[in-house]
Parts: structure tokens; sequence; C-alpha cells
């Protein structure tokens, strides 16, 4: 497979965007029931956004609430809260969830009709943004898996597009077994200067994160995105390989494409800000809008962040 | 793959088990095989879902302080870090710790002894690839000058150019990683059925 974000970023749609049989009441019981299947086969992923396209196929196994996603050495799992290496006995991560999250009315869901998916009895479940389809899911109806999820943008365009090219309903016995683990356990914060809401996204929880920086959370109920935030100012272009300069109400950030995920990368005064998400553009945009924009810190500003830090 | 026995009891609760993450590989197989072209072990398992939403619905109940060490994790907690819990634990300390500053603070501690002992001589260095965040190679910019005027504009000078100290360290694929992980925890959120038609794109 892949880099290692990529397989994260996937496991990340695969956990928004999964969804149950046909008798569940709502999403979240479709995410539910989606979790407790049991599947594996191989996963096509790809996202087109301004003419830049990035996609991979990868492997999947999925069980017990935990998706290993990818094979052999390059692999990694994801799910209920962690994530960790399968190559390594690294630790992995583990987050504890502070705030519970409440129902949002943004999303409607519209059962849609039967529907057959490599050869597999399947049904539609169309995701509605104020009347404008936004994702449209097809469930496989024997395990509740998710075997097709297409995302669009708001003109109505596949933003990004989902789909087991193939499929089984087993396991490995070592996915099986995966259990025991060290993890570095991540516990929120009591406190955070990130703002509550963000163009509909609401802060859920903020984290500490690596060399000093901080995690904020968000989500709107099926989209999530994470804020995080160092202080002093970044050179993104080194940090990062193939990202490509992006302008969104007025303002120049750095974006980077990646099959089941996007990253936004910039510096504000004070601070260095990298989003990591799974929502579509016109979400994208509003959210910019209303987080610290990108600018340099003048030299007083530089020079009391240097001394007070 | 050897079918399960087709007693509806045993099949029962070895599928609660699974939905509870209880089972070893082999009895996962062993539900897998069952619900494999089954309709009959197919419609039994989402009845148990559904039976499992169900419960989620219910006001949480609590595990009663009394029944913690001093109405607090405890050893619990090492336990916790060193993923040594049953599943049951497991969810029980999380609950504990959503609600509970001191029990977060001391896991806060525990977990920082635990990265001070790792990082003594003679730990395993990580094998991660770092990346450093900021420009590297910067350079301390020398500025010769004389008298106290120039040696403050010196001093500000190599504040203002960020000489000195250790510089932060970002990893893109590890914030991504972590992302991952935190929204995994979440199923996801309610999402309220209508009739609407739908606007295909």
């Amino acid at each position: 497979m892949r880099r290692l974000y990529n397989v994260a970023g996937l496991v990340l749609l695969i956990s928004a965007s999964a969804i149950g049989p046909a008798h569940a009441e709502d999403l979240g019981d479709y995410l539910a029931d989606a979790d407790d299947a049991i599947y594996s086969g191989r996963r096509f992923v790809g996202t087109t956004w301004d003419g830049i396209v990035s996609s991979e196929i990868v492997e999947v196994q999925h069980h017990g609430g935990m998706s290993m996603v990818g094979s052999g050495p390059t692999s990694a799992t994801v799910g209920e809260g962690r994530w960790h290496r399968d190559d390594t006995d690294e630790e992995g991560f583990s987050y504890v969830g502070q705030s519970v999250p409440a129902p949002t009315d943004r999303y409607t869901l519209v059962p849609g009709g039967p529907a057959e998916h490599l050869g597999r009895p399947s049904h539609v479940l169309d995701v509605l943004e104020r009347g404008v389809l936004r994702m449209r899911l097809v469930v496989d109806d024997s395990t509740s898996a998710p075997v097709l999820t297409e995302v669009y943008t708001a003109d109505g365009s596949v933003f990004r597009s989902t789909s087991m090219i193939e499929f089984s309903v087993s396991v490995d016995a070592g996915m099986a077994g995966e259990r025991d683990r060290a993890y570095r356990m991540l516990v929120p914060l009591n406190e955070t200067d990130f703002p509550a809401v963000a163009a509909g996204y609401r802060l859920i929880d903020a984290y500490e994160a690596p060399e000093g920086s901080s995690q904020a959370f968000y989500s709107d109920g099926l989209f999530t995105f994470s804020l995080f935030a160092t202080s002093g100012n970044v050179d993104w272009m080194d940090v990062a390989g193939d990202i490509h300069t992006y302008a969104a109400g007025g303002r120049a950030y750095f974006r980077a494409v990646r099959p089941a995920t996007v990253w936004i990368l910039w510096n504000a005064p004070g601070r260095a800000l990298a989003l990591v998400g799974d929502l579509p553009p016109d979400h994208l945009e509003a959210v910019l809008a209303e987080l610290p924009p990108p600018g340099a810190e003048n030299w007083m500003q530089r020079l009391w962040h240097r001394i007070f830090g | 793959m050897a079918r399960l026995t087709p007693n509806p009891d045993a099949r029962g609760e070895l599928f609660s088990a699974y939905l509870d993450g209880e089972l070893s590989p082999d009895e996962v197989a062993l539900v897998v095989a069952a619900i494999d072209g089954d309709e009959a072990a197919v419609e039994e398992f989402r009845a148990l879902q559904a039976v499992r939403r169900t419960v989620r619905m219910l006001p949480s109940l609590e595990v009663p302080d009394a029944l913690l060490p001093d109405g607090h994790l405890g050893a619990l907690l090492s336990a916790y870090l060193d993923g040594e819990l049953t599943v049951f634990e497991h969810k029980r300390v999380t609950g504990h710790l959503v609600a509970c500053t001191e029990c977060r603070s001391e896991l806060h501690e525990l977990d920082r002894a635990r990265i001070a002992v790792r990082s003594l001589p003679g730990a395993e260095p990580t094998t991660q690839t770092e990346v450093a965040a900021v420009p590297r190679d910067r350079r301390w910019r020398r500025v010769v000058a004389g008298g106290l005027a120039a040696a403050a504009a010196v001093t500000v000078f190599v504040v203002l150019a960020g000489g000195g100290g250790e510089q932060p360290v970002l990893v893109l694929e590890d914030l991504a990683n972590r992302h991952a992980a935190r929204a995994s925890a979440e199923p996801g959120f309610a999402v309220q059925p209508t009739g609407l038609e739908v606007s295909s794109p």
C-alpha cells in the first residue's frame, strides 16, 4: 500500500461513512452496525479536487470495530479511538473521548432502494444536506459493510469515491487476534483556545500533540477534521512534499490531496496550523474562513514569542 | 472451515461474545463461518445488533464510586496504559476518565513517567522518521558591531532569527494518523431520517 497517512485517512473515511442494515433508524445506528461487521477485501479510494487526483487500492480487513488497512509491512490498524502500525512494536495512540456528540440536524438520511455490489445484495442510503445529496452509500445487506461510498461537492460532482473491488466475509486470524498492544493514551485537555464552532463543525475535544503542539477535533455529524497548532511558524514546503498552493476566501494556503483526506497547511501570526480531514471543498472553505487567517508575524510578535513562547 | 454447531443458544452466545470483542481468533472464524451464506444466522446476528442498539440508547449506568478504590481508578490506570484491561474494564476506565479530572491528571503523570523511563540510556530509540518543522541549517547570523546599542541590536536579531533552543518537530503522517484514531472513537452521530426527494448530482 501507500504511505501510512493514507491508511489512516482511509480508515477515517470508512468510519465516517459506514452504514448498516436497512432497519437501523438513523445514521448512528448504521455506523454502529458497520463497526460490528466482519469483512475483508480490496478497496479503491480516490479524491478529485480542482484537477488534482489522488487514489489508491488498499487491502482492508474489518473486525471487532477495528480496521486493518494495507498489507505486510505497511499495514496499520485503526478503530475504537486507537491506531497502531502493524510492522513494529511501537506504541500506538489511544484516545479517550471527552464530549458526547449531540445529534445534528445538518443532514437527513434517506433510505434508497435495493442494489447489488459485486453480486451481493445491498441497499442504498443517501445523506442529504439541505435537500441536496451530499453522500451516497451502498451497504452490504448481509454484513452491514459499506461497499460503495461517494461524497459530492456543493455543485454535485464527485469529490471522493470509495468502492470495495473484492469482498469476502472473513478476516485473517492474525487480525482477529489483534488485541493486546501498548498504546500512548491521549486524554482530553480541560481547556483550549480553539474556536468552539467553525462553520457548523463543533469542537468535540482537544489534546496535546507532539512537540508542544495541540490537536482540536471537530465534527459536523458526518465529516470530521483535526486542527493541529504549534507555536512559531513552519516552512511547510520543507516539511511536506507534494503540496500545492490553494486560495480560499482571498487567502493563500498550502494543500495536499490524499486518497481519503485533505490537508491544509498555513502559518498564522504566532503559530503554524495544519488541518487534516475528510470534509468536502465547500465545507473546507467555510471552515477556513472562521479559523485564524494566514499571515506573518511582525517583528514585535516574533520577538515576543521567542522570548515568552 | 468448520461450521458452527446449529444450537441457537450456543450461536447466540458466540455472537454476543463477538460483539463484546471477547472472542479468540478461532472463535471469530466460527462466527464468520456461521454468518456467511446462512440467512438464519444473519438474521440472528442482526437481531442481536438491534438489541445492542436499544441498550446503547438507555441511560448510562454509572459504576458506583464505591466499587472503585477511593472512588478513583488507582492501579487500573497502570493496567490501562499497559493494555492489560479486559474489554469491560477498558470501557469502565474510559468512562470514568471522561468525568474525573483527578484520574486524567494521574494518567498524564503515569504516562509521562513511562516515557521518561523509556528515554533512559539503554532504551531503544524510536524508528520513526522525523522531519524538522522549521528550515534546517538556520544559522546564527553574525553581526559585528561595537558599543552597547549595537550589542542590544545583536541580541534582538538573534532572538528574532530563532537561534538557540530546541526546534519543534512535526511529522505530518503522525498528525494524520492521530486524526484517524480520534475520529474512530465515535462510530458516528445521529442524522434524522426523512422522506425528502433526492437531488441527484
